[in-house]
């Protein structure tokens, strides 16, 4: 590791000589390993990114550029009848989200930290909905909420003698049967993030405070909570995001319905694209989406900052 | 070079390693282009230029029909030497088409629907094939409907294979279980929408299995709803002073989606989902779960592929009559060649074309290939014989493979036969303008008189009507 220690040889232009060949050599292979993900970044990440941005300033055939239009692609979709439903299913998404996947994590990750028999076996049974693929989790849930008296679930609310429900075509309750889809699945992978977490806060911490007296509130609330503060904080952007961009959920379960009740901004950009071979206006869709998240990340970050600093 | 560089060269050479693969598998995939270019056989003339064709007109792997495509490959190349066949088989598909048009990935020849080569052709992904279709003598066959689907600005760009106007599917099981066959075992087809509903509501109450399907998903809900909606005299674009009008907010149109919420709501017919597409719809069907649908003679045999139904437990009428009309939508089949696809290949495609039977010409070489997927679709039981419209205008070609129908004819006349005289029935092409969008827009109204028993459909409608005016023909006009 020493080798990507080595200071990069940034004034070796102005002097050059045997001594500097040799510094340069001797990071020659620090950047044979960066080499690959640059590539990589570049290839996959960065360059589709900054395509993607500037052709959506373009009217395009195919994937191709015809002319520069400005901000038209932008003023269609905004002003598209669709798009503002489909902001607010959006937000609506993320709120839902954050109600049902924000703390049952938190809170399952402190109780099997808690757990002092048979650990392992509750963060495999945690972790375990994380390892069905997503459409296959997505499709399996669409036909447990098949409604009438066939649909599984209703079969089974049937036998308590709960009338059958609609479900995902209730428009009311579509997005927060979805998000309760997303949260199964993901709960477990991000409730293992934070146990990792709370494996590292020093135990000594803690039998201190039990020494003084502390319950296991008393704990939580003045202990865990401040040591993973900023793990939760990461984590709250990185679902905001995850969740924001929600698109094969509501593709495979509802195709966005009934009457586009569970469109999101990435389906609708999926639809343009795909169904309507409009690239221009479906990288709107993504332009309008980068930008929504990069103004909420950097809005986090200084009010964590700003917290931080009082 | 001491032991840690060594080490450190690694994922150089794996970086190495990967792109020389990468660019591999891109010879790999022009290699069918730059074979065509560079290498000549011994003749030197254009015709004998060494070619390797991707043929996306293919089957899958465990298709029963394989043994007769791959007559076909083996029929091509033996006449043909200087072309090799790759069967690369692509069912074409919106998710998967754009990506694969994009980056070059498209088969020389793939086949489509004619509701997508307005946005192909648009795009730039098919080739102009005007000089081969001139050539082969296409140009002059064709039904010119047909023909104008695939033209733009005097240039073609697709092959129409066959056409196809609405009717309705009948499952013959569970007719026959609601008592509603006639003497001949043929299902009493409903003549008007209303009685359409009603024989609907008799196969829901003696056999508690659903009297319709109706898609509502991937666009196919508008699709669908034409046929309803023009029966009852709705109208969706009109031109007015060179401009184009969105009508479809008009009482006949409302009247229209009211029957929609109707079967539903009134008669209780449909399927308890309401989120539905096609595919549900041969599952659905296929399994007797539900006894009448729209359909076109093209998907005959997905429910006796997918889903082992019996060939003659299907029959099929004309669309039924609405108050002011009885109108069948028009639509069909075709063949396009990737916009990447060279002359060589393109006509390749055509030589394909032309052995599976699918030319204009009359000869009985040419009529060989329909008379071998029609004996190879009797051998295995699929539903034989019946067809929809001809692509083509000669009297000539159509006689000669009626004639062959006839003698492949392997299930009863009189389950079809209402269909293919659809006497009375006036045949309509798609609306001019964003019939997808269109068909999207409607697909939500569906949706939501299908899921809300209190939704409006007038207030649906106007909402609809004036989106569809604001987001696509104020912008075309």
């Amino acid at each position: 590791m020493d080798a990507m220690q080595q200071p990069l040889p940034v004034r070796a232009g102005t002097e050059a000589g045997p001594f500097v060949w040799k510094k340069r050599l001797k990071s020659l292979s620090a950047w044979l390993f960066v080499v690959p993900s640059l590539v990589f970044f570049t290839v996959f990440h960065w360059q589709p990114l900054l395509s993607g941005l500037i052709l959506s300033f373009y009217k395009t055939k195919g994937y191709k550029a015809v002319e520069f239009i400005g901000f038209r692609n932008y003023v269609d979709v905004i002003t598209n009848s669709v798009f503002q439903q489909t902001f607010y299913n959006t937000i609506l998404y993320v709120f839902w989200s954050l109600l049902f996947g924000f703390f049952i994590p938190i809170a399952i990750a402190i109780m099997i930290n808690e757990v002092r028999r048979g650990q392992s076996f509750f963060k495999f049974s945690v972790y375990f909905p994380g390892m069905v693929p997503g459409i296959a989790a997505a499709l399996l849930y669409a036909s447990i909420f098949e409604p009438g008296s066939g649909g599984i679930l209703n079969a089974l609310i049937g036998k308590l003698g709960i009338a059958p429900s609609n479900w995902l075509q209730n428009s009311h309750l579509t997005i927060p049967l979805i998000v309760a889809v997303m949260t199964w699945r993901g709960f477990g992978s991000t409730a293992i993030i934070y146990l990792a977490s709370l494996q590292g806060v020093n135990h000594e911490l803690y039998e201190a405070a039990a020494l003084d007296g502390a319950g296991i509130w008393k704990r939580i609330r003045h202990i865990t909570i401040p040591q993973i503060s900023s793990i939760v904080g990461i984590l709250l952007i990185l679902q905001i995001i995850g969740v924001f961009q929600v698109l094969y959920e509501p593709l495979t379960m509802t195709e966005g319905g009934p009457n586009n009740a569970s469109m999101s901004l990435s389906l609708l950009g999926y639809q343009y694209a795909f169904r309507y071979f409009r690239i221009g206006e479906s990288l709107a869709i993504g332009g309008i989406t980068f930008v929504i998240l990069m103004i909420v990340t950097i809005v986090y970050y200084r009010l964590n900052k700003a917290i931080a600093s009082d | 070079m001491n032991k840690r560089k060594a080490w450190g060269l690694i994922p150089l050479v794996a970086l190495i390693a990967a792109s020389a693969a990468c660019s591999a598998k891109n010879d790999g995939n022009s290699g069918a282009s730059s074979n065509a270019a560079s290498t000549a056989a011994a003749s030197g003339s254009p015709e004998a230029k060494n070619v390797v064709f991707d043929n996306g007109d293919w089957v899958k792997d465990d298709d029963k029909q394989l043994p007769q495509y791959e007559a076909w490959k083996t029929a091509l190349e033996t006449e043909y030497p200087n072309i090799k066949m790759t069967p690369d088989y692509y069912p074409y598909d919106v998710n998967t088409f754009l990506p694969k048009a994009e980056s070059g990935q498209l088969p020389n020849l793939f086949s489509t629907y004619f509701t997508e080569p307005d946005k192909i052709i648009n795009a730039g992904y098919a080739a102009d094939i005007t000089s081969f279709m001139t050539k082969y003598g296409y140009d002059k066959a064709v039904n010119p409907d047909m023909l104008k689907l695939v033209t733009r600005d005097g240039k073609i760009y697709g092959i129409p294979d066959s056409g196809y106007y609405m009717g309705i599917w009948y499952n013959v099981n569970l007719f026959k279980q609601a008592g509603l066959l006639d003497d001949k075992g043929v299902p009493k087809f409903p003549r008007t929408y209303d009685e359409l509903a009603q024989t609907a509501k008799i196969i829901k109450d003696k056999t508690g299995k659903f009297g319709f399907f109706f898609p509502t998903e991937n666009n196919q809900g508008g699709w669908q709803f034409m046929n309803i909606a023009w029966s009852y005299g709705a109208e969706f674009e009109q031109q007015e002073g060179g401009k184009w009008k969105a009508v479809f907010d008009s009482p006949e149109a409302v009247e229209a989606l009211q029957y929609i919420k109707d079967l539903k709501w009134k008669y209780d017919v449909l399927p308890d989902n309401a989120l539905v597409n096609i595919d549900d719809g041969f599952r659905m069907f296929g399994t007797d779960q539900v006894g009448m649908a729209f359909a076109t003679t093209d998907w005959k045999n997905n429910p006796v592929n997918d889903y082992k139904m019996s060939k003659d437990a299907i029959a099929m009428s004309a669309v039924p009559a609405g108050p002011k009309a009885r109108v069948a939508l028009f639509g069909g089949n075709l063949r396009m060649f990737a916009n990447n696809a060279s002359p060589e290949q393109i006509d390749a495609g055509f030589k394909w074309t032309k052995i599976i039977g699918k030319s204009p010409d009359v000869d009985p070489d040419s009529l060989k290939g329909l008379e071998d997927k029609l004996a190879s679709d009797q051998s295995q039981n699929r539903v034989t014989g019946v067809h929809g419209l001809s692509p083509w205008v000669n009297k000539e070609k159509t006689d000669a493979e009626n004639a062959i129908y006839d003698k492949y004819r392997n299930v009863n006349l009189d389950l079809w036969n209402d269909y293919m005289k659809n006497e009375g029935v006036t045949i309509k092409p798609e609306v001019p303008m964003n019939a997808q969008e269109l068909y999207k827009q409607l697909d939500s109204v569906i949706q939501a008189v299908l899921t809300d028993k209190n939704a409006d459909p007038k207030t649906l409608l106007d909402k609809a009507t004036a989106d569809f005016q604001k987001d696509y023909l104020d912008k075309a006009n």
